[in-house]
C-alpha cells in the first residue's frame, strides 16, 4: 500500500487523459495516411503524386496545378476518392453505434444490429430488388436505398414498441431487437424462396454481402454528414451512458434517466446504422469489432471510446477494402469477408495479450 | 440544513410498502433505518432521493418540497449509495478515478473542470483509497467497492448522504472502518445521514437517531435506548432477545431465539443424505 498525495492523483489522471487524446490523434492521423495512400492503389491506378496532383487541384483550384489526365482525374476523383470517403464513413458510423449500444445495454455482444436493423434493410432490399415494391417512392435507383432506410426505421419503432409494453429495460430491447430481426430474417428468406427470377435472388445475396464498390460521391455526400452528426450527438450521450451502467439506481440518483439514454441512442444509432446500410448494404463485424479493440485501447469512458470506436471503425473498414480492392486484381474481394478475415487475428491478438479483463 | 419527511405513503403495484411516515433529521444527524426484510427500508431511502416518488406525503428540504425541484438540483444536496454493487457493477469495467468522478456529473456538462479533479482527488484520500485510483472497479474487493461508491456520493458534495445497508458484504473491520468514516463526516463537516441497516448493534452504537419499520409503518423512533427494547424487538422481528447497555452507553442486543419457531419437519425419505 503506497498513499498518493492530491497531485499525484491529479498528474495521474490527466496523464491518462493526455495518454486517450494521444491515441485518439495517432488513429486520426493513420487514417489520413490510409486514406491518401488508398487513393492511388488498386486497378489502373495513377502514381501517389498523381494522385495527390488531382485531388489537390480539385480541392484548391487557385494553386493552378496540373490536374492530369482524363483518365486519370475520374479515376482518382469520381470512383476512388468517394469510395473511401464512404468508407471511412461507415466504418465510424458503425462502430460508433456499436461501441454506443454494447454500452447502454452492457453488453458485450451487442452489435449495431442488435435492433433487428440488418435483417430489416435486407427485407426492404429484396421487396424492392424481386417485387419492385417501395415504401417511400415506388421507382427509380433509389427504390433499394429508400427501402432499406425506411424498413431499417420500422424494425427500430417495432423494437420500441414492444419494448414499451414492459418497460424500456436492456432485456426487454435485447429480446425485442432479436425477435424483429428473427421475423425480417424469416420475410427475407420467404422472399428469395419465392423470387420467380435467378437474377433477383443473386442480386439479394450480393447487397446482404455487402460492400463499397457502388459508392459514389452522392452516396458520401448523404452519408457522411449524417454520420458526423449522429456520432457527435452520441459522444453527448457519454457522460449519461456511463452514469448508467453503474446501476439504474445511482443513475437516478444522479439526475440521470436511464430510460431515456436508452431511447435516444436506439434512435441514433438506428438512423446512423440504417443510413449507412442503405447504401451499402449490410456490412458486419466492424461495428462489433472496432468497439472492442478500442476498449482494451483507452477504456470504458465513453468520452472517449466512442470518438475512438468511430476512427478505429473508419480505419479498419478503409483497409480492409483496399486489401480487398487490390488482393485479387482486378477482382474485387467482397469488404464484409477481408473486414472478418484481417479483423479477427487482430482482435485476437489484443485479447490474449492484454492482462486485465476488459468485461466480466 | 433540515430533512422533513411527512406523512410519506408509497406502493408498489398494489401492494402498500410504506405507510404515512414521518420524521425529521438536522444537520450533522446519523438516522438509522432498522426492520426487518420488506419493512420499506430501501423504499423509504429511495422515496427521498427521488428514485421513487412517494404516491402520498410530501419531503421538505429546507423547507422546500422535493418534489418540485429538478432532478438535477437534488443530486447536488443528496447522495445515494444503493445496496451492494454486485448486480449493478458495470459489464465494461471503469478505474476507480473515474467511477468517483461519475459523482460529479451534476457539475459538469461533457468536459472536466480543474475543480473536479481536485474533488474527487480530495475525497479518493479522505476515503484512504488513494491507492486505488488507476485499479478497476470490478477488480476490487466488496469492502474497498463500497468504500469507492460512498466516495462516488461524497463527489457530489451533498448535504445529506443515504445508504441502504452500507455494510452489508463487509468484514468487520471494514464495517466498523465505512461507519466511522461516516460518523467523523458527520461531526466535522455537518453532514447529515440515513441509513438502512440490518446489524442492530452497529445501528445503535453509530446513531443519533433511530427509525424501527413494520410493514412500511414507523413502529418506533427516537434515541437508540428508546428504539433498541426487548419489547420492541419481539414485536418487530418475532425474535425474544436480551438487550444490555454497553461500556460506551448504547444498548447492545443478543438475540436468543424466534417466538413460534417454524416447526421441524421431517425430511421425505427422497431427499434424505443418509
Amino acid at each position: 500500500m503506497t498513499t498518493k498525495t492530491i497531485e499525484e492523483l491529479k498528474k495521474i489522471y490527466r496523464r491518462s487523459v493526455k495518454r486517450k487524446v494521444l491515441i485518439i490523434l495517432s488513429l486520426f492521423s493513420a487514417i489520413i495516411i490510409t486514406m491518401l495512400v488508398s487513393v492511388s492503389i488498386g486497378a489502373g491506378s495513377p502514381r501517389f503524386t498523381e494522385a495527390m496532383q488531382v485531388i489537390f487541384s480539385k480541392l484548391l483550384p487557385s494553386l493552378n496545378l496540373d490536374p492530369g489526365s482524363a483518365t486519370t482525374q475520374i479515376i482518382v476523383w469520381n470512383l476512388r476518392l468517394p469510395r473511401v470517403i464512404m468508407a471511412i464513413a461507415a466504418g465510424a458510423g458503425l462502430a460508433a453505434s456499436g461501441a454506443t449500444m454494447q454500452g447502454v445495454l452492457r453488453n458485450p455482444l451487442v452489435s449495431s444490429y442488435i435492433l433487428g436493423v440488418s435483417a430489416a434493410a435486407g427485407f426492404g432490399a429484396a421487396l424492392a430488388t424481386v417485387f419492385k415494391i417501395g415504401i417511400i417512392i415506388s421507382y427509380g435507383k433509389y427504390l433499394i436505398i429508400t427501402n432499406a432506410f425506411a424498413f431499417s426505421m420500422l424494425a427500430m419503432l417495432m423494437v420500441y414498441g414492444i419494448a414499451r409494453i414492459r418497460g424500456i429495460t436492456t432485456e426487454t430491447v435485447i429480446l425485442a431487437g432479436v425477435a424483429v430481426g428473427y421475423l425480417f430474417s424469416a420475410l427475407l428468406s420467404l422472399i428469395q424462396y419465392v423470387a420467380p427470377q435467378h437474377e433477383a435472388v443473386r442480386a439479394i445475396v450480393f447487397w446482404l454481402m455487402g460492400g463499397l464498390h457502388a459508392s459514389t460521391w452522392e452516396a458520401a455526400i448523404i452519408v457522411s454528414p449524417i454520420v458526423l452528426l449522429t456520432v457527435i450527438l452520441m459522444m453527448q450521450q457519454s457522460w449519461n451512458i456511463n452514469i448508467t451502467s453503474m446501476g439504474e439506481d445511482v443513475a437516478l440518483s444522479l439526475g440521470v434517466n436511464p430510460r431515456h439514454v436508452l431511447v435516444i441512442t436506439m434512435v441514433l444509432e438506428s438512423l446512423a446504422t440504417a443510413s449507412i446500410i442503405a447504401f451499402t448494404g449490410v456490412i458486419g463485424f466492424v461495428c462489433l469489432i472496432s468497439p472492442h479493440i478500442s476498449r482494451m485501447l483507452i477504456g470504458t469512458d465513453h468520452r472517449y471510446l466512442i470518438p475512438c470506436s468511430a476512427i478505429m471503425g473508419g480505419l479498419l473498414l478503409l483497409c480492409s477494402d483496399t486489401v480487398g480492392r487490390v488482393i485479387l486484381m482486378p477482382a474485387e474481394v467482397p469488404v464484409g469477408i477481408i473486414t472478418s478475415l484481417l479483423g479477427v487475428p487482430f482482435f485476437l491478438y489484443i485479447l490474449l495479450s492484454k492482462r486485465r479483463r476488459i468485461w466480466q | 440544513m433540515k430533512l422533513v419527511i411527512n406523512n410519506v405513503s408509497f406502493s408498489y403495484k398494489s401492494v402498500p410498502a410504506l405507510r404515512n411516515v414521518c420524521f425529521e433529521l438536522g444537520k450533522g444527524e446519523i438516522l438509522s433505518l432498522v426492520g426487518p426484510n420488506g419493512s420499506g427500508k430501501s423504499t423509504l431511502l429511495k422515496c427521498i432521493d427521488g428514485i421513487l416518488k412517494p404516491h402520498g406525503g410530501t419531503i421538505f428540504f429546507d423547507g422546500k418540497q422535493t418534489c418540485s425541484m429538478s432532478s438535477k438540483e437534488l443530486s447536488k444536496v443528496m447522495g445515494y449509495v444503493p445496496q451492494s454493487m454486485t448486480g449493478a457493477a458495470s459489464m465494461f469495467p471503469f478505474t476507480v478515478f473515474d467511477v468517483v468522478l461519475a459523482g460529479r456529473k451534476p457539475y459538469i456538462g461533457w468536459s472536466v473542470s480543474e475543480k473536479d479533479i481536485e474533488v474527487v482527488a480530495n475525497i479518493l484520500r479522505f476515503m484512504g483509497i488513494d491507492d486505488l485510483a488507476t485499479r478497476h472497479f470490478n477488480e476490487l474487493s466488496g469492502g474497498e467497492q463500497q468504500k469507492v461508491m460512498i466516495a462516488r456520493a461524497l463527489a457530489q458534495l451533498p448535504q445529506i448522504l443515504l445508504m441502504d445497508e452500507p455494510t452489508s458484504n463487509l468484514d468487520i473491520k471494514h464495517q466498523l472502518e465505512v461507519l466511522q468514516l461516516i460518523h467523523c463526516l458527520c461531526r466535522n463537516m455537518g453532514l447529515s445521514v440515513v441509513m438502512a441497516l440490518h446489524d442492530l448493534n452497529l445501528a445503535s452504537r453509530f446513531s443519533d437517531k433511530m427509525v424501527m419499520l413494520k410493514n412500511g409503518s414507523i413502529f418506533a423512533a427516537g434515541s437508540p435506548e428508546k428504539v433498541i427494547t426487548e419489547e420492541n424487538i419481539v414485536t418487530v422481528y418475532g425474535v425474544r432477545a436480551h438487550v444490555s447497555l454497553t461500556r460506551l452507553g448504547k444498548p447492545q442486543i443478543i438475540p436468543l431465539e424466534p417466538i413460534n419457531p417454524q416447526p421441524v419437519k421431517e425430511i421425505p425419505a427422497r431427499i434424505a443424505i443418509v
